[in-house]
């Protein structure tokens, strides 16, 4: 009998949410047991191409913010990007997809590349963003992939 | 100019053997963690010193651009 594989899709506000001290603990705790699933094997992380400039970006302005931000956290970065499976444009997902997906929707075209990435792949989409999932929980789109809040993750 | 440069370069080497030795910890400490040679607990103390940041509000101002692109009514949105 073959095991079935747990597949994620992250969004950055969850790496960023493990690397933060002042998020609540439920969020920070959520976000740093998927990261040790994820480095275990125990589930497989996908996410698009967009998580690297979403991630780094982010640093860059913590930085730039005058935040204590070591070159730990990039290694960090390093570390679990080459464990992901990141699913890039013109190869894994399209523009136009993509575009029609958000307007179905009612999402930013950024919300979109994740959850179309998650509806490909048979995926979870994990999000820091409540407000978000409150959202797509009260449209019940009927094509939506299975999305979640980082808190709820065990 | 030429001494200028110089020190960019040097900057550079820095910060690239500062980067270099801290991948090597990374690696190191999901290691030990992966093999059982140090537990969950002196893990995340060690991730909680090294590795996790101050950013008060930092997440929250991300979470509030994305919604800024998706062109909600942010009055209507709050109250939902």
């Amino acid at each position: 009998m073959g095991h079935q594989e747990v597949k994620v899709v992250l969004n950055a506000s969850v790496f960023l949410a493990a690397m933060l001290l002042d998020e609540p603990k439920e969020v920070s705790d959520g976000a740093m047991r998927m990261l040790l699933d994820i480095d275990s094997g125990k589930v497989i992380a996908h996410v698009p191409d967009r998580f690297e400039d979403e991630v780094l970006g982010g640093l860059v302005e913590a930085i730039s913010k005058g935040r204590p931000v070591s070159a730990i956290v990039f290694a960090t970065f390093l570390h679990f990007w080459e464990k992901f499976r990141v699913h890039s444009r013109n190869t894994d997902w399209r523009a136009e997809e993509v575009f029609q997906a958000a307007l179905r929707w009612r999402v930013s075209y950024y919300d979109a590349i994740y959850l179309v990435v998650a509806q490909k792949v048979g995926a979870t989409y994990w999000t820091a963003d409540k407000k978000l999932l409150r959202f797509l929980r009260q449209h019940r789109f009927h094509d939506l992939p299975a999305s979640a809040w980082i808190g709820d993750y065990r | 100019m030429a001494k200028s440069r110089g020190k960019t370069k040097a900057d550079e080497r820095k910060l690239l053997a500062e980067l270099e030795d801290a991948k090597s910890e990374v690696t190191q400490m999901f290691e030990a963690l992966r093999t059982g040679a140090i537990s969950e607990d002196e893990f995340k103390q060690w991730w909680q010193a090294r590795v996790a940041f101050k950013g008060r509000g930092f997440l929250r101002s991300m979470l509030e651009r994305r919604e800024l692109a998706r062109g909600w009514d942010t009055k209507r949105s709050k109250s939902s």
